[in-house]
């Protein structure tokens, strides 16, 4: 709220011994403490980080309702059994809030409404679906009312009025009468946090893309720094995916500038993963040899197109696809440095020309081959020779003659000679021209 | 009757382990790989290539036989893990390893783009213990750098052949193996600079075209049958 009538909504300690509280109005704090450092709040980015909380909630049930601006809802009895208990998941969820940089409280209670109030009155609080649980409402103060809305400040403001501060003598006051003074929706909320009457929700549905951007505080060129802002997109891309189940084999890194146009990145992953250190190892690699045309203000990571993985279920002799991990992630390393062509398998190729006989090939894949006779080493070009004298032919001539059709044709006869070394080599005359002598591989 | 000979008699006579002579090797606790070749395999304090270590082969240039060497080790590459090559001074030839039994698709080429690029990839390498064993080219190399990689190797239990150049062989260096290579009109010409275990002077031949040609391919999967060789001292 700006103007004369803004309030704070938060103080922190150090304002809080200048006597600046909550809720007081901007005009007495600054009497009070001039020194005070006023921070505008953003709804846009509260809204943000309330979904980034959302999104994390998903990985534990698909009944996660946002109660703005700052609650999230998780239905969490139909999967007690797969956690074990409550407290299990709220340790998970703190954790992950953690890793999200997010500081959250909780409370877990049978009605929506119930974990609400007891979030905000009573964090931390866990109150197990026994008869006559309602009691640990009885002494929350009336203004828990307000908390989602449910209740009009007004009449909130007429319950306190008289007199009525908590809860439970709330409860004891007769239904008629609260009924004839405009206060049944103060009826119906009560009835819905005891669980009386049924309080349905809107779920949130998980978004089918991912894009999240971090504003740097200083643009900088550095990249520590850019690492460091990496981790943390890398954390909400694995909370999104842990969340809908998936795993991503790639992703999009934009790295903008203030005048030129962004730095694009794609992070490719041998496999599909969920594990974020692994993206960060290709972005440090790829940040590492590139150098960036201007200073980074902003980082934008977008992924989509995912797939749903396999929950792998405990094993009771070891991880057998641990192997198949260890030998894609040392693929990813090398071409995330070098790039994909200079990593590569080999497979031998249809042709009789030597230089063709063989190809690069997709590490991990086979193909079917045609074994040779040849030499284990094969020089890229072939390598003009002096004079033949000194070498003992020891087999030929073979004769090498085709490729008329695409203007590469050889014409040559091969010979294996011994060198006066006593290495092994493989050599051709060139019938076509000029009749010269060539190296063409070792025997290695 | 020379001395040595009464010598070796009384100590065979003696019952065993009351005497220890200098010839024996220390017995490592891990079991090598077989080089494919009885006769250098006798030579060896694993009874193989050991595991976890550099392995220096110095040869004058390269394409005089290095290869066949590793051919029965290249042979039994796991599915599910890789031979790294790491900058090979040529071309790898396809149908030439294809004919040996060697499985192309484990064969995984990395061409650097300098020597600090390949000592890298040297490491990931080791370091990601997906490799049944590396093979590097590297121009050069200093002892500091040598002994990063060979801790490298010991830490992952995977072995990295070095290919170095004839002057190498003066440089001081970690590796638990060293092998001078050259090319004879048979084979392979091996002469062992270093080993975990006495000093030796021996020579020994290697036939490589036992294991190039079709002779092995009957039995790929068996035992790697002996090279013919001939002891000179």
């Amino acid at each position: 709220m700006t103007g004369p009538r803004a309030r704070l909504l938060s103080a922190n300690a150090a304002a809080q011994a200048l006597g600046v509280r909550a809720g007081t109005s901007v005009t007495d704090a600054l009497a009070a403490a001039p020194q005070l450092e006023l921070r505008q709040c953003d709804p846009a980015l509260e809204h943000e980080a309330l979904n980034t909380l959302a999104i994390m909630a998903c990985r534990f049930t698909p009944s996660v309702s946002l109660q703005a601006p700052d609650t999230v809802l998780i239905e969490v009895l139909s999967c007690l059994k797969l956690f074990g208990n409550v407290r299990t998941i709220i340790r998970q969820a703190t954790e992950a809030c953690q890793e999200l940089g997010l500081d959250v409280v909780h409370a877990a209670a049978p009605t929506p409404l119930a974990a609400h109030w007891l979030a905000n009155y009573a964090p931390g609080l866990v109150v197990e679906p026994r008869p006559g649980w309602q009691a640990v409402l009885d002494k929350l103060p009336v203004q828990a009312l307000a908390c989602g809305a449910q209740v009009a400040e007004s009449v909130i403001d007429l319950i306190t009025g008289v007199g009525i501060d908590t809860i439970g003598r709330l409860q004891a006051l007769p239904r008629e009468g609260l009924a004839r003074r405009q206060a049944r929706s103060v009826l119906d909320t009560l009835a819905r946090a005891h669980g009386h009457t049924p309080d349905p929700r809107r779920w949130f549905t998980l978004p089918a893309r991912f894009s999240v951007h971090i504003t740097l505080p200083a643009p900088t060129q550095d990249v520590e720094p850019l690492l460091f802002a990496c981790d943390r997109l890398f954390t909400d891309l694995a909370t999104w995916l842990k969340a809908g189940h998936a795993a991503t084999d790639q992703c999009m890194l934009h790295l903008e500038h203030e005048r030129h146009p962004a730095s694009k990145f794609e992070i490719i992953a041998a496999a599909p993963t969920q594990d974020k250190r692994r993206w960060l190892t290709i972005a440090r690699e790829r940040l590492a040899v590139t150098t960036l045309a201007a200073p980074v203000e902003i980082l934008r990571l977008e992924a989509e197109g995912t797939l749903k993985i396999q929950q792998a279920s405990a094993d009771l002799f070891g991880d057998p696809t641990q192997d198949d991990e260890a030998a894609d992630h040392l693929l990813e390393r090398l071409r995330a440095r070098f790039g994909a062509q200079s990593v590569h398998a080999l497979r031998t190729w249809p042709d009789h020309r030597p230089e063709k006989a063989w190809r690069c090939a997709e590490p991990g894949t086979d193909y079917p081959t045609l074994p040779g006779k040849r030499p284990l080493w094969l020089l890229p070009q072939p390598r003009p020779l002096q004079s033949v004298e000194a070498f003992r032919i020891e087999a030929g001539p073979e004769r090498i003659e085709t490729g008329w059709w695409d203007g590469e044709e050889v014409h040559r006869d091969y010979y294996v000679a011994r060198a006066p070394d006593a290495s092994r080599l493989w050599i051709f005359r060139d019938l076509r021209t000029s009749r010269d002598w060539f190296v063409h591989g070792y025997f290695g | 009757m020379p001395a040595a000979n009464i010598v070796s008699t009384l100590i065979e006579a003696m019952p065993p382990g009351l005497v220890w002579t200098g010839r024996r090797m220390a017995a490592s606790s891990a079991s090598g790989w077989s080089t494919g070749f009885a006769a250098l395999d006798a030579e060896l304090p694993d009874r193989g290539w050991p595991r976890g270590t550099i392995i220096e082969l110095i040869a004058a240039r390269p394409g005089i036989g290095e290869l066949g060497l590793l051919q029965p080790m290249l042979r039994q590459t796991p599915r599910k893990r890789w031979v790294s090559w790491i900058s090979p001074p040529m071309l790898p030839y396809a149908p030439a390893l294809a004919e040996a039994g060697i499985p192309l698709s484990r064969m995984m080429v990395v061409d650097t783009r300098d020597n600090a690029a390949s000592l890298w990839a040297c490491r990931q390498a080791l370091g990601s213990r997906a490799c049944h064993t590396v093979l590097a080219w590297l121009s050069r190399i200093d002892t500091s750098g040598l002994r990063r990689l060979q801790l490298a190797a010991e830490t992952s239990g995977t072995p990295l052949f070095l290919f170095r150049p004839e002057h190498a062989a003066v440089q001081a260096s970690p590796a638990a193996l060293r092998l001078q290579l050259e090319a004879n009109p048979d084979g392979l010409r091996v002469r062992i600079l270093k080993r975990r275990g006495p000093p030796t002077a021996d020579v020994v031949h290697l036939n490589l075209n036992a294991h190039t040609h079709a002779v092995d391919r009957a039995d790929p999967a068996g035992p790697a049958a002996s090279g013919h060789y001939t002891r000179c001292v």
